[in-house]
């Protein structure tokens, strides 16, 4: 199972892409989504709340308490503006790199 | 999140921590649940819910940083916490603080010192466009063989030079003040005040961008005498001095030398003068009140400064004023040639090179003043700087051995998760608070010192003013300063104790201990090392002083007092003997003895000795020119100079004008060696240029008369001729105040056309040489008594620590048998190699240094038994007065308890 460490970086992106399609969702619901679609990528928490509250912090998440069907009182966080165009701008990152990294191995 | 929510976040760190503590229980029980909804019973899925989740504290304190400007957070706790640490260990906070704030506040005030003196812009408008004009004239050479810079020009030089100058540069002319001169205010029922007066031309004040404070300054309509109205304009500090600051100076009148001017106006309360040191008290304007030779072409009396217009090079002003300078010299050789220049001096005369010295910090060239304290302040500061380190060293020890101590604190809170950067900010922010508080001690401090020190530069006629105020400059060296030490002191300690293995350190903290001891060693061994270069240097200082004092000068200064004469009218060119004057005091009844001098004995470098060349018959030019004094009859008896051969001068030889000479030992082994000197013959050519024939008459003492640091040269005493700017040498049977006053006014009913311009003590006179040197010897006593102290204090710090750790190791060496003795033998033998150590340091430092001191030194060298033996006996017997008191102690332990001691 690759930790998340290998994906340097890509935390954030895997973030903003669940957040932009799913709508808004706590921590734990991105963690499980993740793991829902991916049986190989796992997400450590100790790296998801800093990041989270680092991703607040750059203003790309909004965060909010909301009370869950079974009345607790869950934080949730939804993309902002400022996160789609980050988004958008780290989604073309992803894309060209990892292209260009599959350019290599297969002519290398 | 704003800024706003993070600080105010930081203030409330309990509320974003229970928030996140929510959010992050929140996940573990929805993990929880899904767990046990996968089949899981309920304690497996918590514990892997928790394993997966991992250090939940640690993603708490990431998560909390970033959502609190955590460090602002850390800084109030830090802050916080420093304060109760420094409470808690209140003598060692207390030594840290008194050692620094002395060292701080001893650099601050050297700085304040150096500052006004030598490096302080003055106080006008733009001072860096500024400049004064010299020339040189290469005939005559400084005494070490330097071309000569002349700085004083004629009215008429001064004219042509302005007006080639125009487009380029605003040029004034000034006269600086020299030293008291008498003068008479109205309403002060008839008493002459001493004052220091400067002469400023119509546009000087204007041009130097100085504004009045009250009333107007000195103007161009008042450059001449033809409307009758004659100002003055008086310094702010003469202002509040001599009239408590009443606006009712203004209108006051003032007579001096003959003409009585209005006042008219205050200078700004920053302007002091254009020389630092010196204080100007009234300002006349240049051509109403100046010499009236001010405006003859050959006579130059005052310095021409100037203002470059903005964005103009100085060296774009020099090649017009050049041209202007030397065809204005042309001219003058042609009309009317200098007479005492001849041959190669004329043909030089032309070509004298125009000189822009920069005087943004004052006159380009150095007054008296900083050429006679320059090197002083240098060495001040050198030794305060010696001493900061001293103090830095002994606080990075007390720090060290107190960090030691909280060994078990730093290695908890290390396995608790904090990072070596916060550790180290801690301790260093423990490190600032120390350094602030010394700090502000130490501006406390050096507002009483600074001012202190001034006072004792001058001489009692010549009162020294420098500015030591605290302003923005001497405020943000004190904070550098502050800054830079804490760095010095706190950094080290702060990396040791961060640097804690926490294993070890919580397992057993005593078998860390020599390890640790280590470093303190060689903070030891660097603080011993700079208490004895302190007192090393120190120590030269003070044995110099004492050598100097103990001179014996060659003549009896007892009871003498000089009364300094000035003719009534400056400007009278009617000789005075001083003949009837000398018998009129000689007959009064508490005088033992009375002589005339042209040169004040004891001098120092404050005169001016004329110094002829030589010539025998049948030889050349002597190499050495000897000194010439000229003194009245019985000047030797009355002085009490040692008489070798010959007889004195008659008073008929006096009153004529005589070839008789009498010479000084000194000169019979430099020029007559194994001859008779009576009856010999020689020449002599000073500034006029024919040679005037002498006959030697008699031979006296070499004696110390101008300074006591070296015998007088070779010295030619000639009859004084001329009395009117000499200084009266009378014995007196009591020199108590109204004695003095009655000998004033007998001279002065004796010799009606002169005044008393002065008048001093012999004894004060040969103190006043030796201003420097007992200044510097006061601050040598007070900074050893510092150094020796500090060494103790540091010494037992870390004396005590040590004890203290082995407390079990020598309570078993008791429980075995050990003896008192060999208890305390082998604490104090613990920190012999680093006193020794650092006794070599400070030595080898200290000798490398003292070359800087080599002016102030007298009678002394490095090598000496006593300049040695002195700092290395302070330290060694401080080391032991330190170290016994902890090993005594630690000798007198019960085993039982000391082997419980944990």
């Amino acid at each position: 199972m690759a930790r998340q460490d290998a994906l340097q970086g890509s935390l954030p992106l895997l973030i903003l892409k669940i957040l932009d399609r799913r709508g808004p969702l706590h921590g734990y619901g991105m963690t499980a989504c993740i793991e829902a679609v991916s049986d190989l990528l796992r997400v450590e928490e100790g790296s998801l709340y800093p990041a989270l509250h680092r991703m607040e912090e750059s203003g790309w998440v909004r965060a909010r308490w909301q009370t869950t069907e079974n009345n607790r009182r869950a934080r949730v966080y939804e993309i902002t503006a400022l996160g789609r165009k980050q988004l958008q701008a780290e989604e073309r990152r992803w894309t060209s790199i990892t292209a260009a990294i599959a350019q290599v191995l297969k002519q290398a | 999140m704003s800024w706003f929510t993070r600080l105010a976040n930081a203030f409330r760190p309990g509320k974003t921590a229970a928030d996140l503590d929510e959010e992050m229980q929140f996940h573990l029980d929805q993990r929880v649940a899904d767990l046990l909804n996968s089949g899981m019973p309920r304690n497996e899925a918590e514990r892997i819910a928790r394993r997966q989740f991992g250090n939940q504290l640690a993603t708490r304190e990431s998560s909390h940083e970033i959502k609190s400007a955590a460090w602002i957070e850390s800084l109030f706790r830090d802050f916080r916490f420093g304060l109760r640490m420094l409470l808690k260990y209140r003598t060692a906070t207390f030594a840290a603080i008194a050692s620094l704030a002395l060292a701080l506040g001893a650099c601050t005030a050297a700085f304040s010192l150096i500052d006004a003196l030598m490096l302080r812009p003055l106080p006008v408008r733009d001072p860096h466009q500024l400049f004064d004009l010299a020339r040189v004239f290469p005939p005559f050479m400084s005494p070490n063989n330097q071309p000569r810079e002349f700085d004083q020009f004629s009215y008429p030089q001064f004219k042509l030079l302005r007006d080639v100058a125009r487009d380029s540069a605003d040029l004034f002319m000034t006269i600086y003040s020299g030293g008291f001169q008498p003068a008479l205010f109205n309403g002060a029922a008839g008493l002459s005040e001493n004052i220091r007066t400067g002469y400023m031309d119509g546009r000087g004040f204007e041009i130097l961008g100085v504004k009045p404070a009250l009333g107007r300054l000195i103007q161009p309509d008042d450059d001449s005498r033809a409307n009758g109205h004659l100002v003055a304009v008086i310094s702010y500090p003469f202002w509040k001095r001599r009239f408590g600051g009443s606006p009712a100076a203004l209108g006051r009148k003032v007579t001096f030398l003959g003409d009585t001017f209005d006042i008219i106006g205050v200078t700004s309360p920053s302007f002091t003068g254009l020389q630092p040191g010196y204080l100007t008290d009234l300002w006349f304007p240049l051509t109403q009140a100046a010499d009236p030779r001010l405006q003859a072409e050959d006579v130059e009396l005052a310095a021409i400064w100037g203002r470059v217009h903005p964005g103009l090079q100085k060296s774009q002003v020099r090649e017009p004023l050049q041209a202007a300078f030397t065809n204005a010299l042309r001219d003058r050789l042609r009309i009317n040639p200098p007479r005492n220049l001849h041959g190669d001096q004329l043909r030089q005369f032309a070509d004298q090179p125009l000189i822009l010295r920069d005087a943004s910090r004052g006159s380009g060239r150095d007054t008296l003043f900083r050429a006679q304290f320059r090197r002083p302040f240098e060495i001040l500061a050198l030794i305060c700087a010696l001493l900061l380190l001293l103090a830095c060293s002994n606080v990075a020890n007390l720090m060290l051995a107190r960090a030691s101590a909280r060994d078990a604190e730093m290695a908890l809170r290390t396995s608790l998760g904090a990072t070596r950067s916060r550790l180290i900010q801690q301790m260093l922010i423990e490190s600032g608070q120390l350094a602030f508080i010394a700090t502000v001690l130490a501006l406390i401090f050096t507002a009483f010192a600074a001012p202190a020190i001034v006072a004792r530069l001058g001489p009692s006629e010549l009162p020294a003013f420098l500015d030591v105020a605290p302003d923005s400059r001497s405020l943000a060296f004190a904070a550098a300063l502050s800054v830079l030490s804490t760095i010095l002191f706190g950094l080290v300690p702060a990396l040791r104790a961060s640097s804690t293995r926490p294993e070890a350190a919580l397992k057993d903290r005593g078998m860390q201990h020599s390890a640790r001891l280590g470093s303190l060693r060689w903070m030891l061994a660097a603080q011993i090392g700079f208490s004895v270069a302190v007192l090393f240097l120190s120590g030269l200082l003070l044995l110099s002083f004492r050598k100097l004092i103990a001179v014996e000068p060659g003549f009896a200064p007892d009871n003498v007092v000089l009364f300094d004469l000035a003719p009534r009218d400056p400007f009278s060119r009617h000789p005075d003997s001083g003949q009837r004057l000398l018998e009129h005091i000689r007959d009064l009844p508490d005088v033992l003895a009375a002589s005339l001098t042209a040169q004040r004995p004891m001098g120092g470098d404050m005169v001016w000795i004329m110094a002829p060349f030589v010539r025998f018959a049948g030889r050349a030019n002597e190499v050495i020119r000897p000194d010439e004094v000229p003194v009245s009859n019985a000047f030797f008896n009355a002085m009490q100079i040692r008489w070798i051969a010959g007889r004195d001068f008659l008073p008929e030889e006096i009153a004529r004008g005589s070839a008789s000479v009498i010479v000084n030992q000194a000169f019979v082994e430099a020029f007559l060696p194994g001859k008779n000197p009576i009856g010999e013959i020689f020449d002599t050519m000073g500034d006029d240029p024919n040679p005037v024939r002498h006959q030697v008459i008699g031979v006296a003492g070499t004696v110390h008369y101008n300074r006591l640091r070296e015998p007088d040269p070779p010295t030619i005493y000639t009859p004084l001729r001329d009395a009117r700017r000499a200084t009266l040498n009378i014995r007196a049977r009591s020199t108590s105040a109204a004695a003095l006053e009655s000998l004033r006014k007998e001279i002065e009913s004796a010799a009606p056309t002169l005044t008393v311009r002065n008048s001093i003590l012999l004894e004060s006179q040969i103190d006043n040489t030796l201003l420097s040197e007992r200044l510097l010897a006061l601050l040598a006593g007070f900074f050893s008594g510092v150094a020796v102290l500090l060494a103790a204090v540091g010494l037992y710090g870390v004396i005590n620590y040590a004890a203290v750790r082995r407390t079990r190791e020598i309570g078993i060496r008791i429980a075995l048998g050990a003896g008192r003795a060999s208890v305390v033998r082998l604490i104090v033998s613990g920190a012999s190699i680093s006193i020794a150590a650092g006794i070599a340091l400070g030595i080898v430092a200290g000798i490398t240094l003292a070359r800087y001191l080599a002016s102030q030194l007298f009678g002394v060298t490095p090598t000496d038994f006593w300049s040695l033996a002195a700092p290395i006996m302070s330290v060694v017997l401080a080391a032991l007065a330190a170290s016994l008191p902890p090993a005594v102690r630690a000798a007198h332990a019960d085993p039982v308890i000391a082997l419980r001691h944990e």
